[in-house]
């Protein structure tokens, strides 16, 4: 069985609008379990709204999305909360941490609401920030770290409920080339220690080759889909 | 109980507003100086209304009149009670009754040399009305006596002024007794009240009962003014009394029915407060709603994220309302308190418009004013801050869950 399965996906912002644009044009896609993919393609090709979807966080017109079994593409707002709760984790360019909470408290806020205790929280937060080498900034606030340390507590939070799919859109495009390399090193061990599958999409080279399998999208269409040995 | 998903929102909310502290402190002052302004009104109105009742009622017919059926209606001496002791042998016998007054009253004409006034003359036993209307507490000038030979008066400030009339003056007394005879008596003012009673203080004179009773002719009494220990009994203590008495010659009325402007005043008064609270409750609303609105917009972003990560939006609303609530939930306890204090020590000391005081007077008002504390102002309030706030968040909630996750973290 497939681990992803996207069927015909077609997504189209401001329908019926003078300024309609069309994202995605039935893009079909089969993605194993512990696949490590890079989705690359220029500006609004539509690696964004491929992995928007893929994660449920936005809807396409038409197409489906099946992560082992389920229909993503089938469920209600309050049933793919749940979902992306239990099992996707996502890393965004901008970071997005939660700006009241401190980093400890942003990298176990998903695993409270999925019912983990205190001390099992305490456990993998110093696990996961050990590994991520950001323990020492646990009760520091996202405002008061740089970039790059701020990505990493975002992976952290990713990773921490191992979930069974990592999202990252554009992970190291506000990083410098340092830091970037860093990032996706970390990214690519997590894949094999953590055996999770991770998904990201990039225009860098440098973070392109560091990926097993590229998918390179062109105007809302999959243009080559390159395995490397 | 908590659990630690609840806490995790609660906590959020404590550091939200931790963060934007200057809207929360701005927002809780604003509904703690509305509650303020509106626990001040409330509670002075009140009070004023109280005192004006209660000046009204003392000094005047009592809680509850008894009266003979007709004299209300024709106006005449011989509608009287002549079986006043079987009466009060039983007015004896209710534990709420705090005191009663046998009195008789009577049409009249005052006059000096120089001035003329129909009035009404209310024929007292002193040491009995002492324990109930307790007169002598409003004597402003002369005693509370009607002289060595009992032929003293005492009258109203405004009448007083009116006649102009000052202690040790002299003035006619004409009068119409049983056989429908004019008799005329010459009375000296002994003293002269200010009873914040509009009826006692411009056209009331009070002279000896005895005397009265024999000018007249008259064996009974044309009223018996009951007090009764708590005012808001008087409707079951009349039917009561009606069906105890058994009288059919005898009319019973509260203080509702003998004085209906004043019934209305209390009305009026209730009706002005709850239209003032309405007023404040809806600009705390909009208040409210225009801070939880631009709190919420401003962090659609932060929303989108939490949703993104797995948040159900429920949880979100949860988390808006916790703030919005502690926000004005703050406010309300500082409201509260300090609104509790001020009516605390209005109650106690009053509030001094003494330079008001004949403008007052002209509607039976102290010109000082004392504050009454009621439990309900504190639960209404309370309970129309936590409806305000809920009002408030509905809308903003409604505009965040009309956008996906991807559309609020790109706003």
């Amino acid at each position: 069985m497939n681990f992803l399965t996207i069927h015909k996906i077609k997504k189209i912002f401001n329908q019926g609008s003078e300024n309609e644009s069309i994202a995605l044009r039935e893009v079909d896609l089969v993605i194993a379990k512990e696949e490590f993919i890079v989705i690359s393609g220029p500006s609004g090709s539509g690696k964004s709204t491929l992995l928007n979807i893929i994660g449920g966080l936005d809807s396409p017109n038409s197409g489906t999305v099946d992560l082992e079994g389920t229909e993503i593409t089938a469920l209600n707002e309050s049933e793919l909360a749940l979902f992306r709760r239990e099992h996707i984790g996502f890393v965004f360019q901008a970071y997005n941490l939660i700006p009241v909470l401190t980093v400890k408290e942003n990298i176990e806020y998903i695993m409270k609401l999925l019912g983990y205790s205190q001390s099992e929280c305490d456990k993998r937060v110093l696990e996961v920030a050990k590994e991520l080498d950001i323990d020492d900034y646990l009760n520091k606030l996202p405002d008061h770290l740089s970039g790059g340390q701020q990505q990493r507590v975002a992976v952290a939070r990713a990773v921490a409920s191992k979930p069974k799919l990592i999202l990252a859109d554009e992970p190291t495009a506000n990083l410098d080339t340092a830091n970037g390399e860093k990032l996706m090193e970390l990214m690519r061990r997590l894949n094999e220690e953590e055996k999770v599958t991770i998904i990201f999409s990039s225009h860098d080279p440098m973070v392109i080759e560091k990926a097993r399998r590229s998918i390179i999208l062109r105007d809302g269409k999959i243009l080559e889909d390159i395995v490397r040995p | 109980m908590f659990n630690l998903t609840q806490n995790i929102y609660l906590k959020m909310a404590v550091l939200h507003i931790f963060r934007r502290r200057g809207r929360a402190i701005l927002i809780s002052l604003m509904i703690a100086l509305s509650l303020i302004g509106l626990l001040l009104m409330e509670g002075l109105y009140e009070g004023m209304m109280v005192q004006m009742t209660q000046n009204t009622v003392k000094t005047g017919s009592g809680t509850i009149s008894i009266q003979h059926k007709s004299f209300r209606a024709q106006n005449n001496i011989n509608y009287n009670i002549d079986n006043s002791q079987s009466i009060t042998e039983i007015l004896d016998s209710y534990s709420q009754i705090k005191s009663y007054a046998l009195r008789i009253n009577q049409q009249a004409l005052v006059a000096t040399a120089g001035y003329s006034q129909s009035i009404t003359v209310m024929g007292i036993d002193l040491l009995k009305e002492k324990n109930h209307s307790q007169l002598q507490d409003f004597i402003i000038d002369g005693d509370y006596s009607f002289g060595k030979r009992e032929r003293g008066v005492l009258i109203g400030y405004r009448l007083a002024k009116k006649l102009k009339l000052s202690i040790g003056k002299k003035v006619i007394v004409t009068m119409q007794d049983t056989n429908n005879e004019i008799v005329s008596i010459a009375l000296k003012i002994e003293g002269i009240l200010k009873t914040h009673n509009t009826l006692i203080d411009s056209s009331t004179l009070v002279m000896n009962q005895t005397i009265m009773a024999k000018l007249i002719g008259i064996q009974g009494v044309t009223e018996v003014a009951i007090l009764l220990k708590s005012q808001n009994d008087e409707y079951l203590f009349k039917q009561n009394l009606i069906s105890t008495l058994k009288n059919d010659t005898l009319a019973i009325y509260t203080y509702k029915e003998l004085s209906p402007s004043l019934h209305e005043g209390e009305v009026m008064m209730q009706t002005f407060n709850s239209i003032s609270s309405a007023f404040i409750f809806i600009v705390a609303t909009l208040g409210i709603f225009g801070v939880v609105l631009v709190s919420v917009l401003e962090r659609i972003r932060e929303f989108g994220i939490m949703m993104a990560i797995g948040t159900q939006f429920k949880d979100i609303a949860r988390l808006i309302i916790y703030e919005s609530l502690i926000i004005t939930l703050s406010g309300y306890f500082i409201g509260a308190i300090l609104g509790a204090a001020l009516l605390w020590y209005l109650k106690i000391y009053g509030l001094d418009l003494s330079g008001f005081s004949d403008a007052f007077a002209i509607f039976g008002m102290d010109s000082s004013m004392h504050a009454i504390i009621k439990p309900e102002y504190f639960t209404q309030s309370l309970a129309s801050v936590i409806l305000a706030t809920l009002a408030a968040v509905i809308i903003p909630i409604r505009t965040l869950k009309k956008r996906n996750p991807i559309q609020s973290i790109n706003e």
